[in-house]
């Protein structure tokens, strides 16, 4: 008997034995359609998906207004647990290896591993009261050539249908096109909702689900400001971060006049990210500083989510100059100059402090949300040159550089600003 | 052969007393006889036995990683390895090696198809479904090839708190692609990630057929010219008002009726797939061919692009100008848009076309018909002439 045979045989007794010994503890969420669009029913009620990419800092998700998480794989099963502690919902991700972390999807060997590891983790967690729905595989599309991916996505899909049918299937594309929207509707008919992750592409993404042919519902399963893939550089090729306070007017913005405004279609999102990560800059993504405090970028969800503004908002900086020029610039600097640094900032009473801190350029050139290292800081003498400016002398070695500049209220909520910068001779 | 093999040996070992383990490597295995036998005459099977019949490192006690020798439940010799670690920023590698047979060059060349790595592990509670942990062997220039467990090769496929056996296929670190000295091998490598804590004991080589089975990749060549770019093609963008088929038992001709402040303004493009949104290979074709149509009601300007599956640039584009088209008849425009006068058209990958697209920028109020990607004599500049050509 070949060794798949023996896997199925193993896998239908462990879906009958948990048929016998389990029968449904969890919650059954299904997808409704009516004149005013698709819905999320759990539980009988509608479940509009106000979600975020997180990992801790659960009550301030919940205070904001958040009612489910994104989790991409099963790897931290126990944020099931916190999320249902608090009534939140769980998107489960199923990690499929992407193609362009080696993954061959000719090789059947490793496909039929990797599916039987999956399944049985959708038999684990199938019946636990906070999931919402699965997710299979994150942006396996992304620089992929090898279509028959979308077959591994289908046959998963296919087999929670079968052994979970209170639980609706989706697969979370970077982004979308004709060729992909085709791929997953024709290739995998058991996805139930496609999730997408989309950053400066959300802008059309109502008007291109539309246009490439998808008629079933769909979540924004990330979403933010622009990705550092789509940011302006300067002529060295550094990405150009927006101050923190635009980029939480664009968070709001987006989530207004795109996600909650396309109610016929989009099921709801998850923000991203509810947390902090190093991807170009240690700042770009998170809503978070990686000692834990909250930016002005948390505050902008809660208005988002529950339609007001948090009592004690962040601080928030809407522009950052060095030398006077604008965050936009190229910033061309002599070893050991003198630089002044300074910002645009709103606020709302409080006690603010700067802080500023000097790091070389990351230089990694890892896609998809991949894991980049954190920076090393350079240890530099910060002085205050006026009222509202600091400054610093320059790096003697030439090189690319970033300053980042933070501002926080009462030491907890605070608001970001970085500029990249060349030192050359 | 066996008897001229060892007086090489011989002759060798005589000549560089120092390098007798390299020269008899070839040796290692002897390739006259069965798969099996061939694998149980190799004289380095056994990686891990027991703490003192065994060469490891990797033990010491560490932040981030324990390892002891229990004892008691063990499979083979006096003990085994239990190895509990937590990764954290502190320590980002974790592991522990196996230079088995004291550090000797092993070949396992000759066994790389018909051996597998042969280990029993167990957890110390629970169940799981994969483990952080990966395997690899690393040859004496320090270049290594990885491996993991799969499940498929897991004994009752799946991991718990009960003794497993599990088989790792040579073939499956692809050490020749990852430039691995497979006939000179140092140690075998254990590598940890985030956290865990399993017992691993009898560590050997034993003999093991891998199944191999590769998919056919998908995606198809193009042959040859012309491709008629019409409705037994997958199309896209065709649900609005902008863009329909004429007639769709015809299938041949597009109404193209766009209105750049109507409501529909937004949709402006629609696209072509080229082989049912897998790859054509028009590496053998593109050169020598153009996007060929015919403009029936009123001229405007539009953009003509290819795109590819992969590969940068990703897109192709041209404006479609007077002097891609000649007017045929009162009304009538034939058009002709060389591949060698998009831009950029040698960096784009030819293996992996896969979309024709067309997007709008101006009003228009047209049938566009005869859309075909057909063979191009002529200069790439001057498709007036080729069109006039055709004509005659």
């Amino acid at each position: 008997m070949s060794k798949f045979a023996t896997q199925r045989i193993w896998l239908s007794a462990m879906c009958f034995v948990a048929y016998l010994t389990c029968p449904a503890q969890g919650t059954s969420v299904i997808l409704n359609s009516d004149s005013s669009g698709w819905h999320l029913m759990r539980n009988g009620a509608k479940h509009d998906v106000h979600g975020a990419g997180a990992k801790s800092h659960f009550d301030i998700l919940e205070n904001a207004g958040a009612n489910s998480i994104r989790l991409w794989s099963t790897n931290k099963s126990a944020l099931l647990d916190s999320a249902h502690k608090r009534g939140m919902t769980v998107m489960l991700g199923l990690y499929l290896r992407p193609e362009r972390t080696g993954m061959d999807y000719n090789d059947e060997y490793a496909i039929q591993g990797q599916l039987l590891e999956l399944k049985q983790e959708v038999l684990k967690y199938k019946d636990h009261p906070a999931l919402l729905l699965w997710g299979i595989g994150n942006e396996v599309d992304l620089q992929y050539t090898n279509t028959r991916v979308w077959d591994a996505v289908e046959e998963l899909a296919a087999f929670i249908h079968e052994v979970d049918p209170h639980h609706p299937t989706s697969t979370v594309l970077a982004g979308i096109d004709p060729a992909k929207i085709h791929m997953v509707r024709t290739h995998c008919p058991s996805i139930d909702v496609l999730g997408v992750n989309a950053y400066g592409s959300i802008e059309r993404l109502p008007l291109n689900i539309r246009r490439f042919g998808w008629e079933k519902p769909y979540l924004v399963t990330e979403w933010g400001v622009n990705g550092p893939f789509e940011a302006p550089r300067t002529t060295w090729g550094a990405k150009k971060e927006p101050p923190g306070g635009v980029k939480a007017s664009t968070r709001l913005r987006r989530y207004q006049e795109i996600i909650a405004a396309d109610s016929s279609m989009c099921l709801g999102s998850y923000c991203f990210l509810w947390g902090q990560k190093q991807e170009s800059t240690a700042t770009w993504h998170g809503l978070f500083l990686s000692d834990g405090r909250a930016t002005d970028g948390v505050d902008a969800m809660h208005k988002a989510w529950r339609g007001d503004w948090p009592e004690r908002r962040a601080p928030s900086i809407q522009n950052i100059r060095l030398n006077g020029l604008g965050w936009r610039k190229d910033h061309v600097l002599l070893p050991h100059s003198e630089v002044a640094i300074d910002i645009d900032l709103e606020d709302w009473g409080g006690e603010l402090r700067w802080q500023c801190a000097l790091f070389p350029e990351s230089t990694s050139k890892k896609t998809g949300g991949d894991r980049q290292q954190s920076l090393q800081e350079i240890p530099t003498t910060f002085s205050q040159s006026d009222e509202d400016g600091i400054s610093f002398l320059a790096p003697e070695d030439p090189g690319a550089y970033r300053i980042f500049v933070t501002v926080c209220r009462d030491e907890r909520t605070c608001s970001t600003a970085n500029i990249p910068f060349l030192v050359k001779r | 052969m066996r008897l001229l093999g060892a007086i090489g040996c011989v002759a060798l070992w005589l000549v560089c007393g120092s390098m007798h383990h390299v020269s008899c490597q070839m040796y290692d295995v002897d390739l006259t006889s069965s798969p099996e036998e061939r694998v149980l005459s190799f004289p380095h099977r056994q990686i891990f036995m027991d703490f003192e019949n065994s060469t490891m490192f990797g033990f010491k006690a560490h932040p981030c990683k324990r390892v002891e020798f229990p004892k008691e439940n063990s499979i083979e010799g006096d003990n085994h390895v239990a190895i509990e670690w937590l990764q954290t920023d502190d320590c980002r590698y974790l592991g522990i090696g196996f230079p088995w047979a004291q550090y000797v060059g092993k070949n396992l060349k000759g066994i790389e198809k018909i051996a597998a790595i042969q280990f029993h592990i167990r957890l110390e509670t629970g169940s799981a479904s994969k483990l952080p942990m990966f395997f690899a062997l690393v040859d004496y220039a320090g270049k290594q090839a990885n491996s993991k467990i799969n499940l498929i090769n897991v004994e009752g496929q799946r991991l718990d708190d009960t003794w497993r056996k599990v088989v790792i296929p040579l073939s499956t670190f692809k050490a020749a692609s990852k430039g691995v000295n497979l006939a000179n091998i140092k140690e075998l490598r254990i590598e940890f990630q985030r956290e865990g804590f399993v017992h691993l004991d009898d560590i050997q080589i034993v003999p093991f057929q891998h199944e191999v089975k590769r998919l056919s990749p998908r995606g198809s060549v193009c042959q040859d010219l012309p491709i008629q770019l019409d409705s037994n093609k997958l199309w896209w963008g065709l649900e609005s008002n902008t863009v329909q088929w004429m007639q769709p038992s015809d299938g041949t001709s597009l109404a193209l009726n766009y209105n750049r402040n109507g409501i529909d303004k937004a949709w402006n493009a629609f696209g072509v797939a080229l082989n049912d949104w897998e790859t054509l290979d028009m590496s053998g074709l593109y050169s020598a061919s153009a996007l060929t149509f015919e403009l029936q009601g009123q001229w405007a300007p539009m953009t003509v692009a290819i795109w590819s599956a992969y590969g940068a640039p990703r897109r192709i584009q041209q404006q479609l100008t007077e002097d891609h088209c000649l007017q045929t008849s009162e009304g009538v425009w034939r058009c002709a848009l060389p591949i060698k006068g998009f831009e950029q058209f040698e960096l784009f990958k030819w293996k992996a076309a896969r979309e024709v697209r067309v997007t709008l920028t101006d009003d228009i109020q047209t049938q566009l018909s005869k859309f075909e990607w057909k063979e191009y004599r002529g200069h790439p500049g001057k498709p007036m002439r080729w069109l006039e050509r055709q004509m005659r």
